[in-house]
């Protein structure tokens, strides 16, 4: 490959390029205006851009193209790799972005040989933007053919504009697959090649997939709740398979995850599992939702390569009767400073430019600058003050997903043959697709009760599940949720970790099952590994983070250069540090932070003054509603 | 209703602010349900809208009906609704029949609130509610085709705060534009964000915006004995 990824960003032919784009839809845009919005785009400080290749757009008929006048997207390349823009295009075929028809075009959904099916035969209504449509089964061998001719025409088309010769640095392989999937373990996908697929993956030519909760024995739900985690990451790489076939083999593969980070989705097992070359995640939200933005970024850094939020949201879409959000441009300031100060290192301002169906975004359609872009110059100015392209978060403690109890709480799911994409189509609480258990309770206490007692320890940590561990000696303290099942590699890794020294603490309960709920005596030792009867008890096992706040409504994230000092050492020695705090939550706090020495100097990298550590080596800032602030920390 | 090929364009941020934290309050505002899933009568799980689930109400349902009348009487909920699990299979394919035959995603929200309110499967308390599509379909069917002219603003604000020219066709509206197509609205509205307030509150929505507008159209137009959205001449 010519590109490649790295734990920065992308490797183009030698050269180091940071993955931060913006979202151009040039189809939806007077072609006569891309100059002058593409202008706007690199004169923000951009030096990329992202655009879906709609297949319903650009089809005239199967496997045939038309890349004419406004679907002329060689041309709006050319015109960005004029103005030294690199570009990520995402070629579906789930395009998304609000189409009524997700970008596949209505004859795949309309051919019944292509479409998902819930377990009672029936297809899956879901509602696309401004439309509905019966989504494809990525099983489908019908889909997989239609998808390949697509591939075929778009790739004659952009493959000889991949870099070095062209602007295009990484080609995205489908949209928010596991959406599709959807998180009920019984809704999706009964189609007869997926459920051929789940008995070759089961091993039993005779095997029938379940259909819900009290249907056949946990180990079969569970064999099938896997076989979807599967499902999804084997589409993936088929795609990603037809795509090197039809020219896209000089840059790098990626995929964007939905939101969701239960089962079937988990963006760092499908990294690992190779079937693309970067997972990422999409997240939209108001400043209220900063503690989600925060965990799912958190998420990327403990379990990916290079930690990629793919879509993040300036705007919003204009369907007010189906998603209903309003941002501003505050909204915006609050997430993206969090965001690319988290660990997050590539990401995606989407959209960057307005569109049809969506308001709000910092460039007009006609290539006008909002208010709102104002932002970005100053996002890349505080990077480049910064630094932090060239340090590393000090973080010292992991939280792990058992992914293992979380596919037996969806095996407990129900009503598979009609849990409706959204409630607009059918009023049905989605809760009650859950069969209630005590075990599912358990498991969701633990899993927030950890993050908070971490949390209220003043402690940054990344998150994996178990599915996807990453190196567990990179830690000081490992905590996961442990009922009664666990795959019994993961616990020898966890006791590897913890003979290397790594305090891993689980609980409640030693584990007895293996992943598949079946009885496994003996494979469990718990020596080296703390049991803790209560996830508050965490909050005392966690090592004393070099800063700490007295307001537990800010979080602060330290950033050094040099190599991590030991647990609990001051942050102070040696190399540069730099501090973010954030403020989640209304009105102004005046927080007293503490963790350098006397007289140490807070030089200010976003919003405030300089600052001087008293004789205790403590500072008093503001921070406003939502607010953040960035320093440089100079002993 | 709305043309799923809709281009929605140009609609100003502010407004669009304004608005989508309109709708956000009124989203937030639901009425309290009570549901309850049973099988052949034995009950599967009962969720209440703001405490999920609940380990109460298990007794067995023999008459879904009275069921959702009793639990409404000693809850205090504001809607009970007993769903029977395996007859909602029959539901599901009436929806996916209806996803099939209406074209509009408004004629098929319409057409399933239809299914589900009055499927065997579905037994509630107090009446099955309005289905919120109706009113804005049927306004949308006594409109002229052409073009109609919302400004959002006055009462306070010197300018309009949300322009939206819609264009309508055989009761479908085609087109989104917060900028001036350059041809003659069939219609204009001046809404007031108390209008706009009220619309977003009320319990039915669609209703409430039907109620504006023929307001709006009377005090227009004081004389006309059955006061309603005509064209201008």
């Amino acid at each position: 490959m010519t590109v490649t990824i790295t734990a920065r960003g992308l490797d183009v032919d030698g050269v180091h390029v940071p993955l931060i784009s913006g979202e151009v839809h040039y189809w939806r845009l007077d072609p006569e205006r891309w100059s002058e919005v593409l202008d706007a785009v690199a004169g923000l400080g951009f030096g990329c851009i992202s655009t879906y290749v709609p297949w319903a757009r650009h089809e005239v008929a199967p496997g045939a193209i038309d890349t004419s006048g406004v679907l002329d997207i060689v041309r709006f390349l050319r015109l960005a790799q004029d103005r030294g823009l690199h570009a990520v295009v995402r070629i579906g075929p789930d395009t998304a972005c609000e189409q009524e028809d997700s970008g596949w075009p209505r004859r795949i959904l309309d051919d019944p040989s292509c479409q998902a099916l819930r377990p009672n035969g029936l297809p899956y209504v879901l509602l696309s933007s401004t439309g509905h449509c019966f989504p494809p089964s990525y099983a489908s061998t019908v889909f997989l053919s239609e998808v390949e001719s697509w591939y075929s025409a778009i790739g004659a088309v952009l493959a000889p504009l991949q870099a070095p010769e062209g602007p295009i640095v990484a080609v995205q392989v489908d949209n928010e697959m596991g959406y599709h999937f959807q998180g009920n373990a019984y809704a999706l996908d009964y189609h007869p090649d997926a459920v051929a697929q789940f008995k070759s993956f089961v091993g039993d030519p005779s095997a029938r997939p379940p259909v819900d909760a009290d249907d056949g024995t946990e180990a079969e739900r569970l064999g099938w709740v896997e076989f979807r985690e599967h499902h999804l990451r084997d589409s993936l790489a088929t795609l990603a398979g037809l795509a090197r076939g039809a020219g896209f083999d000089r840059v790098p593969l990626v995929h964007n995850d939905y939101p969701r980070t239960a089962t079937p989705i988990d963006t760092g097992a499908l990294e690992r599992s190779g079937a693309v070359d970067l997972a990422g995640a999409d997240v939209y939200a108001p400043r209220q939702g900063a503690g989600f933005v925060r965990d799912l970024c958190r998420r990327l850094t403990g379990s990916t390569r290079l930690p990629y939020l793919a879509e993040l949201g300036a705007g919003w879409l204009t369907l007010p009767w189906l998603l209903p959000m309003a941002v501003s441009a505050e909204d915006e300031e609050a997430i993206a400073v969090r965001v690319l100060t988290s660990g997050v290192r590539a990401t995606n301002v989407y959209m960057l430019v307005e569109r049809d169906r969506w308001w709000g975004s910092p460039i007009s359609a006609d290539g006008d600058l909002r208010p709102s872009a104002a932002l970005y110059p100053r996002l890349f100015e505080l990077l480049r003050r910064s630094g932090l392209d060239g340090m590393e978060r000090q973080v010292d403690v992991l939280v792990v997903d058992n992914r293992t109890e979380g596919r037996r709480v969806a095996g407990r799911d129900t009503l598979g043959g009609i849990v409706p994409s959204f409630s607009q189509l059918l009023p049905i609480d989605h809760r009650l697709a859950q069969v209630p258990h005590p075990d599912t309770d358990e498991l969701a206490r633990w899993d927030r009760g950890l993050a908070a007692a971490v949390g209220a320890a003043g402690a940054d940590f990344d998150r994996a599940t178990t599915d996807a561990l990453p190196d567990l000696t990179r830690y000081n303290t490992v905590f996961v949720p442990m009922l009664d099942a666990c795959e019994p590699e993961v616990w020898a890794r966890l006791r590897g970790a913890a003979a290397a020294g790594v305090t891993v603490a689980v609980g409640p309960r030693v584990p007895t099952l293996d992943g598949r709920a079946r009885p496994l005596p003996g494979s469990f030792d718990a020596d080296n590994i703390l049991v803790l009867d209560d996830p508050s008890e965490a909050e005392a096992v966690v090592p004393p983070p070099p800063f700490t706040s007295d307001d537990p409504t800010v979080v602060l994230t330290v950033w050094r250069s040099a190599p991590l000092p030991a647990t609990g050492s001051s942050a102070s020695a040696g190399g540069r540090t730099v501090l973010v705090a954030a403020h989640d939550g209304e009105g102004t706090v005046s927080v007293r932070i503490a963790g350098t020495s006397a007289g140490a100097r807070f030089v200010g990298l976003w919003h405030i003054e300089d600052l001087r550590a008293d004789a205790d080596g403590c500072v008093v800032a503001e921070l406003g509603p939502w607010g953040a602030q960035v320093w440089e920390v100079e002993a | 209703m709305i043309d799923p090929a809709v281009p929605i364009t140009h609609l100003d941020p502010d407004g669009m602010r304004r608005l989508m934290s309109l709708v956000v309050q009124r989203s937030g505002a639901d009425d309290i349900q009570l549901t309850v899933l049973h099988d052949a009568g034995r009950v599967v799980g009962v969720v209440h809208s703001v405490e999920g689930h609940v380990d109460g109400h298990r007794e067995p349902v023999s008459d879904p009906q009275a069921t959702a009348a009793a639990l409404l009487k000693e809850t205090g909920v504001d809607r009970v609704v007993v769903l029977d699990r395996p007859r909602l299979e029959d539901l599901a394919a009436a929806v996916v029949d209806a996803a099939r035959w209406n074209p509009s995603q408004g004629d098929l929200l319409l057409a399933a609130h239809d299914l589900y309110w009055s499927h065997p499967a579905v037994a509630t308390a107090p009446a099955p509610p309005l289905p919120t599509w109706a009113p804005f379909r049927d306004l949308l069917r006594a409109l002229p085709d052409g073009w109609l002219h919302i400004q959002v603003g006055g009462a306070g604000e010197d300018e309009p705060v949300l322009v939206a020219c819609l264009r309508l066709a055989n009761g479908s509206i085609s087109e989104i534009t917060g900028r001036d197509p350059g041809i003659e609205p069939r219609l204009r509205l001046d809404l007031t964000w108390d209008h706009v307030a009220r619309i977003a509150n009320a319990p039915d929505p669609t209703a409430a915006l039907v109620d504006v507008l023929d307001e709006i159209a009377h005090a227009e137009r004081p004389d006309s004995p059955t006061p309603s959205l005509t064209p201008d001449p």
